[in-house]
């Protein structure tokens, strides 16, 4: 039955101008559990949310058995049978697993909330699919993977059967992750069907029937999970565009820039995400860093940007350890940075093209004074810095929103580059950006590296970083699993097997990226 | 080619959020107006003498026409000191109480130092008034910063503190005592800041107060778009995320912004008090403080746009007061007629089908016209 769920032609902009979904198909069947594959921002999360009734398409329409459906409320989503797991949990701490469960359809006797019947029912649920779970538990008290269990009853008491579960995994050990696996699996025997977003792409592997794959807000294609391997996915995934070849002299490595020594780094939910990393970027060299999303580079970087706090080890820029300095004496010392996300921390949206590019040189004699700021000078170097970034706007005054992903990248490398530096970090300098801009960035970073800056480049692009890196390192579950000195030799197949864990290099030859 | 293709694709660009909020703005306020129509047509004894009064008073004579200006005048204060205040995303909701005791503040030294020494008496109660000002905005400030209260709570209580303060002042020390609630006076007959000439409908009034606000905004405007302080709180109010990472220390903005919002309130209070009277008499909150809210979302939190949006606000308020004059109908049409206004202007849904086909028709034009653009530079 494979009009079972369809969504067809499915186009959504944002209020912003961002074209999140552009014409975007998807289908599932009843009784398997599909995958949705994708990077950060490819639009996966938009597309189920408008299943989930949460965002309204602007164009293209969504099927159900073979009906088509409005779903202009996740209310009306319920009632066609749909149900989702957020990635963060919709529960209330203090109120009981069944007083959670039956929220939105409390049972009643008389004027009163009927507590037994609302157990009664959580319980007949957990029975019949084989959750267990203590309806009387408040759920401040109990673990994160049974909160999820909780969502998951909670969409089924109300009749769900199409069940969007988002980033799942994120949040469990591999023993709850193993537990929900098993609980899905049994779903979809019941004739359930499951939508799973992931970028884990061994849990689609093992977990999945079929996946789609979604990229800059359109889909590349449905594969059989059983036809296609993981390096298959992800490169479906990141996309095979023709990379040119950026053609770069030998480099001519001089002092350490940045000494990165014995680094551990836990994130927010207290979990140690990188351990043990010690590396080296000296002058005129880029070093990249390649490994799937998840492993520990986000938190590195952030470390090095003075974003995140770090508790183990040191960085040091320049000789200086970074601990506890602020944002401004980093950028002081000679680090720019091009964040990962441009559209939070890389750019004003509402404030101008020229505004954006000052952000970071208001305390420079050359653009402010001690009160007022020097618009003439700004006009001046900012009007250059839009030609020599082939910046494609109007002038300088206008908004910066109101650009292409890829000209808004253009301003956040002009600005960073364009400042003082001696360390650049550029973490996915071109996701999601058109190829023109996509070379032009990387010609520049081979410049700036030919000035004799030092360049530490994050990238999920392999071409990209197989092409620009002089030394690469990959992370793996926190950890550096291998350095590459000679990088041309490397295949991306290779490459391959130490992203996802399987090969793993000597401490001796690891040991290779901290030059003393 | 290229080139006009550029241009195309930024004027299209430019347009669709702007030509919205302009839309919006604009059948907003016919919407008000309509309204306001339709109930003086519905309940008026006189329908077309008081349409008359409600939309062409305030140029109908210099007395009305000085009413008009008179009314203007706070509102430019505090809708500006609103505007700095929200460009930066601190929702102090405290000039209430620093125009209060802006006045108050003013009232006190024109009594005990003006008919003394006026040289010095007048710019000393402007300088007070706006230094007592911003004391009332950043007490909220401070609660803020040292135990995390939220400050849109605790400057909201401020009035109140201001207001039984500045009452209970005035009842146990200023009060003349040959007065039931009126303060010494500190002028004969008019008050300081303002000259009349002619009598009776045909008096005009000049403020100079209009001077001293009229300032405020040029300022204000150049603090917001042409100083190094204000462009680091324009960037903290549209993304304090941008603003940590290009290193902007977001606290310091927010106490100064709330400092500053507060003393141009304060001076409002004290321009207010000496251009309308010849003793103090408060005993309730004036109202201006809230004013400046409307104000400042007329303006798009731009001072540039404050005199034109106080001016209209202004305009509808004299109308309506003279019509109540005149005919039966009440003054407090003009606050209904600007509640509908606001509503629909704070309405983010409203129109908002408008807009989806505007911005999707403009992002997909856009895109395509990008497309080509790549085209040619390949």
């Amino acid at each position: 039955m494979d009009n079972y769920l369809v969504m067809e032609n499915i186009t959504k902009v944002y209020d912003n101008g961002i074209m999140a979904n552009d014409h975007v198909n998807f289908s599932a069947r009843q009784g398997e559990i599909h995958a949705i594959c994708g990077e950060n921002g490819a639009g996966k999360s938009t597309l189920m949310k408008m299943l989930f009734g949460i965002e309204q398409p602007d164009h293209g329409q969504i099927i159900i058995k073979g009906k088509p459906v409005h779903l202009t409320s996740p209310t009306k989503a319920i009632e066609e049978g749909i149900g989702m797991v957020h990635q963060h949990f919709m529960l209330v701490p203090s109120f009981t697993v069944a007083e959670n469960v039956i929220l939105g359809i409390e049972p009643v006797k008389g004027m009163k909330f009927d507590m037994n019947k609302a157990i009664e029912m959580t319980e007949e649920v957990c029975k019949k699919y084989g959750f267990d779970i203590n309806p009387r538990a408040r759920v401040q008290d109990i673990t994160v993977g049974v909160k999820q269990k909780v969502e998951i009853v909670k969409a089924l008491v109300k009749g769900c059967e199409i069940l969007i579960l988002d980033e799942p995994t994120a949040v469990l050990t591999p023993q709850e992750t193993a537990e929900l696996f098993v609980q899905l699996k049994l779903l979809r025997e019941t004739g359930h069907t499951i939508i799973f977003i992931s970028h884990k792409l061994n849990e689609v592997k093992e977990l999945c029937d079929r996946v789609t794959v979604i990229r800059k807000g359109r889909t590349v294609g449905v594969y059989n999970v059983a036809d296609v391997t993981e390096a298959d996915i992800s490169r479906a995934m990141v996309g095979v565009d023709v990379v040119l070849e950026i053609p770069k002299d030998e480099a001519k490595p001089k002092e350490n820039v940045l000494v990165v020594k014995d680094l551990g780094v836990y994130n927010d939910a207290g979990k140690k995400v990188v351990k043990n990393v010690s590396f080296s970027v000296r002058e005129g060299e880029i070093v990249g860093i390649a490994g799937v999303e998840g492993n520990g580079q986000r938190e590195l970087i952030d470390s090095i940007a003075g974003l995140h706090v770090y508790s183990e080890g040191s960085i040091k820029l320049l000789g200086e350890e970074i601990h506890g300095k602020s944002i401004k004496e980093l950028r002081q010392l000679g680090l720019v940075h091009v964040p990962e996300d441009r559209m939070t921390l890389g750019i004003a949206g509402s404030m101008s093209v020229k505004d954006n590019m000052i952000a970071d040189k208001l305390d420079d004699e050359r653009y402010t004074g001690k009160i007022l700021n020097k618009p003439k000078n700004i006009k001046e170097d900012t009007d250059k810095w839009i030609k020599d970034y082939l910046v494609l706007c109007k002038n300088g005054d206008q908004q910066v929103n109101n650009l292409s992903g890829g000209n808004i990248q253009k301003v956040v490398v002009a600005r960073e580059f364009t400042s003082y530096n001696r360390l650049l970090i550029c973490d996915q300098p071109t996701r999601g950006i058109d190829v023109g801009a996509s070379q032009f960035i990387r010609e520049r970073l081979v410049k700036m590296r030919d000035d004799g800056k030092a360049v530490l480049l994050i990238s999920a692009d392999l071409g990209e970083i197989l092409n620009l890196s002089d030394i690469l390192l990959v992370m793996y579950g926190g950890e550096i699993v291998a350095c590459f000195k000679d990088v041309k030799s490397i295949t991306e197949e290779e490459l391959g097997y130490y992203m996802l864990g399987i090969k793993k290099m000597s401490e001796e030859e690891i040991g290779g990226a901290l030059h003393a | 080619m290229l080139k006009e293709k550029l241009a195309a694709l930024n004027i299209a660009n430019m347009n669709a959020q702007q030509k919205h909020s302009l839309l919006r703005m604009a059948v907003s306020i016919a919407i008000g107006l309509g309204l306001a129509t339709l109930l003086i047509l519905l309940t008026s004894d006189k329908p077309m003498e008081s349409l008359r009064y409600y939309f062409t008073a305030p140029l109908q004579n210099a007395n009305y026409f000085s009413y008009w200006i008179q009314k203007t005048i706070p509102l430019i204060f505090t809708g500006t000191a609103v505007c700095i205040m929200f460009s930066a995303n601190q929702f102090n909701l405290g000039l209430e109480g620093s125009f209060l005791f802006g006045g108050l503040v003013a009232a006190v030294i024109n009594i005990y130092v003006t008919p003394m020494n006026p040289a010095l008496g007048i710019p000393l109660s402007l300088i007070a008034g706006a230094l007592v000002g911003s004391l009332i905005t950043f007490i909220p400030a401070l609660l803020d910063r040292l135990f995390n209260a939220s400050v849109m709570v605790t400057s909201l209580m401020m009035n109140y503190i201001c207001l039984w303060f500045s009452t209970y002042l005035l009842f146990s020390h200023l009060k003349d005592p040959r007065s039931s609630k009126n303060s010494y006076n500190w002028a004969e007959k008019d008050p300081i800041m303002v000259l009349k000439f002619g009598k009776g409908n045909k008096q005009l009034t000049v403020y100079f107060s209009i001077l001293v606000a009229l300032l405020v905004v040029v300022l204000a405007w150049y603090f917001l778009y042409r100083t190094k302080t204000g462009y680091k709180l324009r960037t903290v109010g549209v993304n304090h995320n941008f603003a940590r990472y290009v290193g902007i220390n977001a606290v310091t903005i927010a106490i100064a912004v709330q400092l500053i919002g507060g003393a141009i309130g304060g001076l409002g209070g004290a321009c207010e008090i000496m251009s309308n009277y010849i003793n103090y008499s408060w005993v309730d909150l004036t109202g201006f403080g809230w004013d400046g809210v409307t104000i400042a979302i007329f303006a798009k939190n731009n001072p540039k746009y404050v005199p034109l949006a106080a001016i209209f606000i202004a305009y509808l308020r004299t109308g309506a007061m003279v019509m109540s004059y005149k005919t039966n109908i009440q003054n407090d049409l003009t606050s209904v007629i600007e509640g509908v206004v606001i509503l629909f202007l704070l309405a983010e849904k409203f129109l908002s089908r408008t807009y989806r086909k505007m911005i999707v028709k403009e992002t997909e034009e856009n895109r395509r016209l990008e497309a080509e653009m790549q085209k040619e530079v390949d």
